[in-house]
């Protein structure tokens, strides 16, 4: 499915491996299935390996992941299901450090909050990428203006401009 | 006993303007006069087609069947007062204000 | 009063931008409705029965002359020449078009205005004390408070897809004018013990279908910790609100079923491990409540032979300055409320030509500010004594000027059937008929404070819950059926009001109401009001009367 970031489309060089199959050059595998593997995945470097969560997972589960993983896939149910907007800036918050990807039929005019909760890409379905082509996203991406929340996403707020503005 | 039909006719909201509009079998007017009436369950059936049609989507939002009684006119308060495109009482500068006693 | 900076501006006219460009993305099929649905709600554009209804946002009630003008023009131009301010402190008009909506978008921007978050699953419009900053019993000005939560609030990235909508109402006195324990978080400033400024928070109030007043989760919140910690109160009820069924997705819901010691031992774990991005620093603080330093009032007598005298000899305006002025902080000062309860009008409505009016009093008399409450009034809030005359006069000659504030006729009434998509019975028309049984000024004031509040469908948007006499219209197999509750209250004593039993029909609502009012008149004692009376004799007393005829 297309994966873009700031850039634009990118390729998706990770590997969705269903539960208990071989293990990929990147794989990204379910929650349920890395905890199952246990001792397997300890020689496994974090640049191999990745989550794929649903957005109500328990943070507590995440813990012990968020060294070890280089990719967390936040699955996004529905457009209007915000609650991997939490999550990600939850796990940020935490320190993880990793790439975040909102998967999902999340929209083009959602894409700056997707950045500022600390996502770095976002993986569509083909047909919504069909109605809304990358020219929208580039839109959208350019788009993102001023905020008064500072974000993850390197932004400066308007606290910071204003504050920048008294000091001149 | 099968339950008697009861008549229907295909409303929605044009997109651009906002207001009421009623499928005359070619074009959705403002009129529910204009309307195309569903007398029997084949016919309803086919006004619920053109409501599912995607492509009505450019055109209106929220199509959906409403009920009329055997003077064309809805049977429920909601409707009636949705097809007569105006609230039941004088608003805005119409509004006959007056005085306390 | 809060006035937009450079990048407030600049921020307006981005999401300005961007809403005509997804209002453009809908029309060539970018965008499905169910997509742009939530956009458009976001940007205050609802579909209601007849059309489009765009609700426009006035933080915390506040605007000034211009912005009224502005808001009268769009009206005429874009609009039936009128519009309805709504029991949050907003604006609403009931006819715009689609096409026309990126326009008025952009017109509302020239003044510094828009309709960002007057609905959608988001943060709403906070709201608060309408006599916020005059008031001679606010411990501090509350809308500083409110004015950060907007930044804060404003497409907050995390909080722009909530379960459900999320409403914040603030309060700087004890007293309560803002319903805060019937929000979903309810802010009161306080002082501590060792008199620093804090603030106490209420969470998981609110009406609708399932009412509930709120409950306390922080007695005593350091002024520097509010962001954060609502950060921390909406992070959890994103993450653990429930979204499979939408009636229960308000954070009522949440709080009631974890109940809020486990609500709150959560959001004070969050909060502890917050990364202190939200706090803002103490010179935006100082920035913001520069803006709302008291404004240049003059030096004058804490009393007006003018006003003494126009008193005596008018008795309309006697009544009028019984009903509808109020004590002011500054001497020789007072607010005054606008009612926008005429008989017969339809409550909180006012036509351009009336908009312009109050525009002029405000700018020529009230220090150019003006206040939507949520009782659906205006308040006029630095009108000088000796100015209340004229004031006054203005008013009545565009038929503002009913003495009605807070009595039996100033009714709060949602748009109703007549007007809304979701109402299952008129509302308006309802208060219309009562308002008319009640025309006699003299009795109005002999009956004293009763609220009567009306909603036209079970979300409660006509507060009918914390009506002193509430009023529900329901759908009876297709025929409207009013069920009336007694007893509420949305102050600093919250109550929800309780129901008295079979509902009414449309023709019969109104004498239940005057069975009601007749049985508190015959039973009060001295000087005690309709809830105090209500309070003491209870239900039965009440019920008796109400139903005796059936």
């Amino acid at each position: 499915m297309p994966l873009r970031d700031d850039t634009g489309p990118i390729p998706d060089d990770w590997t969705r491996v269903e539960p208990g199959a071989p293990l990929a050059r990147r794989s990204l595998l379910a929650l349920e299935d890395a905890e199952a593997r246990g001792e397997a995945l300890e020689g496994v470097a974090p640049e191999a390996l990745g989550l794929a969560i649903p957005n109500d997972t328990e943070r507590a589960r995440l813990a012990p992941w968020l060294s070890r993983v280089s990719l967390i896939a936040v699955a996004f149910p529905a457009f209007n299901d915000g609650r991997g907007f939490s999550l990600a800036r939850a796990l940020r918050a935490k320190g993880y450090a990793g790439r975040l990807r909102a998967a999902g039929p999340v929209i083009a005019d959602q894409y700056a909050y997707l950045r500022e909760c600390g996502f770095d890409e976002v993986e569509i379905p083909e047909a919504l990428a069909a109605r809304q082509p990358e020219a929208q996203w580039a839109a959208a991406a350019k788009r993102v203006g001023l905020a008064y929340q500072q974000g993850y996403d390197g932004r400066r707020n308007i606290l910071a401009a204003r504050a920048e503005a008294r000091e001149r | 006993m099968a339950k008697p039909f009861i008549p229907v006719a295909l409303t929605a909201n044009d997109l651009l303007e906002g207001d009421a509009v009623w499928w005359t079998g070619e074009i959705w007017s403002p009129s529910l006069s204009a309307a195309l009436i569903a007398r029997d369950e084949a016919e309803a059936a086919g006004l619920s087609a053109r409501a599912a049609d995607p492509a009505e989507g450019a055109r209106v939002v929220g199509a959906y069947l409403v009920e009329l009684d055997d003077g064309g006119r809805p049977r429920l308060r909601r409707e009636a007062i949705r097809a007569d495109r105006e609230p039941t009482f004088a608003y805005g500068a119409a509004a006959p204000l007056r005085d306390a006693a | 009063m809060y006035r937009y900076d450079e990048f407030d501006a600049a921020f307006v006219e981005a999401r300005a931008a961007e809403f005509r460009g997804q209002v453009a993305r809908r029309l060539s099929g970018a965008l499905t409705e169910e997509e742009f649905r939530p956009l458009r709600l976001m940007n205050g554009l609802y579909l209601q029965l007849h059309a489009y209804m765009l609700r426009v946002a006035i933080p915390y009630g506040v605007l000034n002359g211009g912005q009224m003008r502005a808001l009268a023009e769009i009206s005429e131009r874009y609009d039936r020449g009128y519009g309805h301010f709504t029991t949050r402190q907003n604006i609403q008009f009931n006819w715009p078009k689609l096409r026309d909506a990126p326009d008025i978008i952009d017109d509302l921007a020239k003044v510094g205005m828009h309709a960002i978050q007057t609905s959608g699953n988001c943060i709403r419009n906070t709201t608060t004390d309408p006599f916020a900053g005059v008031a001679p019993d606010e411990i501090e000005d509350p809308r500083p408070t409110c004015e950060l939560i907007r930044q804060w609030s404003s497409l907050h990235p995390e909080f722009t897809f909530l379960g459900r909508k999320f409403k914040i109402a603030v309060t700087g006195a004890e007293a309560d004018r803002a319903a805060i324990r019937v929000h979903d978080i309810g802010v009161q400033l306080v002082r501590n013990a060792a008199g620093e400024p804090g603030y106490r928070l209420f969470v998981g109030g609110g009406l609708g279908r399932t009412p509930m007043i709120g409950k306390v989760i922080r007695d005593f919140l350091p002024k520097a910790d509010l962001l954060p910690y609502l950060e921390a109160c909406l992070r959890i009820y994103n993450l653990f609100g429930r979204r499979d069924n939408k009636y229960k997705a308000r954070i009522k819901i949440l709080v009631h079923e974890v109940g809020i010691e486990e609500y709150a031992r959560l959001v004070e774990e969050e909060f502890a491990a917050m990364d202190g991005t939200a706090a803002p620093d103490a010179a935006e603080v100082a920035r913001i409540e520069a803006y709302f330093a008291p404004p240049a009032y003059r030096e004058r007598p804490a009393t007006s032979a003018l006003f003494e005298r126009m008193k005596r000899e008018d008795a309309g305006f006697a009544a009028w300055a019984r009903r509808n002025v109020h004590p002011h902080r500054v001497p020789g000062y007072a607010a005054a409320t606008i009612s926008l309860k005429p008989i017969g009008g339809a409550p909180g409505d006012a036509t351009a030509e009336q908009m312009r009016m109050m525009a002029e009093v405000a700018e020529r008399w009230s220090l150019d500010e003006l206040c939507v409450t949520h009782e659906q009034n205006i308040v006029l809030p630095h009108v000088a004594l000796d100015d209340l005359y004229a004031v006054w006069t203005r008013l009545r000659a565009q038929g503002l000027d009913a003495a009605n504030r807070g009595l039996v006729t100033d009714i709060i009434a949602c748009p109703g059937l007549d007007y809304c998509a979701l109402a299952t019975a008129r509302s308006i028309p309802v208060a219309q008929m009562i308002a008319e049984r009640f025309t006699d000024q003299a009795l109005q004031e002999k009956i004293g404070p009763l609220s009567i509040k009306i909603s036209g469908c079970i979300n409660a948007c006509g507060h009918h819950h914390v009506g002193h006499i509430g009023i529900l219209g329901l759908d009876k197999a297709g025929v409207e059926s009013y069920q009336i509750t007694i007893g509420g209250d949305a102050t600093e004593t919250a109550a929800l009001g309780d129901r008295t039993g079979p509902g009414f029909s449309y023709e019969e609502v109104t004498g239940a109401i005057g069975a009601l009012v007749e049985t508190y008149l015959e039973r009060r004692e001295a000087g005690e009001t309709f809830l105090q009376c209500y309070r003491r004799l209870g239900m039965d007393a009440f019920k008796e009367r109400l139903y005796a005829a059936a």
